[in-house]
């Protein structure tokens, strides 16, 4: 099992140009940021297959099937207009700022390779908004692990930095849902996966489940049962307390699917905590599963009060144990 | 006839508790929620223990548990909850509806069998 706590953000890189692409990557390595590289050839394959994405950089000097930079980062905001596009200018005279008569919507800043600090303050601006205490994150780790440890069998998990995702893709056929609330926060919890590999799991006898119930419920319902597990130990940690008296002139907001874009809004732009966990067959029998998780804190969220909450998770709960009355 | 029924919406739980049981020599019958598990008690009197679940759709576990107890008359059979829920309010409520035991989520057999054999007779 390993895992890892720092949390960074996915920015997929379109650049032409060798020396800007090094400076870039080693700025966001310096800025907690993981920077994909896309090809020229078939770059939208890259975007398409990255649902978990933070941003986009684009230089004006790339170039993709006859279009230029400009026309390809307009390209990337209409197929995936949630993620911002921070475009790096070959010239570097040119200004930054625009003037409210030509700025382009599609982009969210610019900036050049001598002035890094503007493509940081917008990255800060647009990404890291959200501040996640870290024992949050890191008890959210460690209870996700438990729970999918208690419910797959003779796997490795690894568990990535948890990182910062304003893509509001589905990744994989399958996901659940489970409502987070408490004082000082109130959203939603979704884990993600794919079937076929969960469900090679439960042929291989590496689940509670019978090989007869092989079929996509009893996925769903393995899947369930991790989400119960995680939200429970949330719960018991953090002592998610809510005063019910209120609980009729609460606010929500409709969450919304849509099935053939694999889209799904939670009313919100703010990005998502995202832990992204690998569980691999130790005897190499099944194929890998990759699982997602996200946290949305879509209704009500103050970190602030964070502190309050984490004195009281030096009560931990002892777990399997039957408790007499 | 069950000598145990072991009430959960997940097949993941209700497997996972059935066959550990069952390899310890416990005759099992399973309810995927709490009205299943009503019907169950009402159909097999055999009952000596039932272990549920809490939050599980069309009836929850507690409030099963108070059915048990008043609807059905039932008060003798022994009750533990096993669940992710550790609210000292929700074992007051369970304690109050006479359940006999807490188990936190996720289950540990070896843990509990001991006990689960004391309370079966």
């Amino acid at each position: 099992m390993e895992s890892e706590n720092e949390i960074k953000s996915k920015i997929l890189v379109f650049e032409s140009d060798a020396s800007a692409e090094g400076k870039i990557k080693s700025f966001c390595e310096e800025h907690s940021i993981i920077t994909l590289k896309a090809s020229k050839k078939d770059p939208m394959n890259i975007l398409k297959t990255n649902t978990d994405l933070g941003g986009i950089i684009v230089s004006d000097e790339f170039e993709s099937d006859g279009l230029n930079g400009n026309e390809f980062a307009k390209k990337i905001h209409e197929s995936r207009p949630e993620l911002p596009i921070f475009m790096r200018l070959s010239d570097v005279s040119a200004p930054l700022e625009k003037s409210a008569i030509d700025f382009d919507h599609h982009i969210a800043s610019q900036f050049n390779i001598d002035r890094l600090d503007a493509l940081k303050d917008s990255i800060d601006n647009h990404l890291f908004t959200i501040y996640y205490p870290m024992p949050l994150v890191r008890v959210l780790q460690e209870l996700s692990l438990d729970a999918i440890h208690a419910s797959v069998k003779d796997c490795e998990i690894h568990c990535d930095a948890p990182y910062l995702v304003k893509d509001q893709l589905i990744y994989g056929e399958l996901f659940s849902l489970i409502p987070l609330e408490s004082n000082w926060y109130r959203g939603y919890m979704m884990l993600q996966t794919t079937e076929s590999e969960i469900s090679s799991l439960i042929e291989h006898g590496k689940t509670s489940l019978h090989e007869d119930q092989n079929n996509f419920r009893y996925v769903s319902s393995l899947l369930s049962e991790v989400t119960n597990l995680v939200w429970g130990g949330l719960k018991n940690r953090f002592k998610m307390d809510t005063d019910d008296s209120h609980v009729l002139s609460r606010t929500q907001v409709p969450i919304s699917v849509n099935h053939s874009h694999k889209f799904i809004s939670f009313g919100t732009n703010e990005p998502q905590l995202c832990i992204h966990f690998r569980l691999t067959d130790k005897n190499g029998v099944c194929p890998s599963i990759d699982l997602y998780q996200k946290l949305i804190f879509n209704l009500s969220y103050y970190p602030e009060n964070f502190l309050d909450c984490d004195t009281k998770t030096e009560e931990l709960i002892d777990s399997g144990e039957l408790e007499f009355f | 006839m069950a000598q145990i029924l072991v009430v959960d919406d997940s097949a993941t739980v209700r497997n996972e508790v059935s066959q550990f049981l069952q390899s310890n020599g416990f005759a099992v019958a399973t309810a995927v929620d709490g009205k299943d598990g009503l019907d169950k008690m009402r159909a097999d009197p055999a009952v000596k223990l039932v272990i549920s679940d809490v939050n599980m759709p069309n009836i929850d576990g507690l409030t099963m548990v108070e059915k048990i107890r008043n609807e059905l008359g039932n008060k003798t059979v022994n009750i533990i909850m096993l669940t992710t829920e550790s609210d000292p309010r929700m074992k007051e409520r369970g304690k109050a509806a006479g359940v006999k035991g807490w188990i936190v989520k996720p289950f540990k057999g070896e843990a509990v069998v001991g006990s689960i054999k004391k309370l079966v007779g």
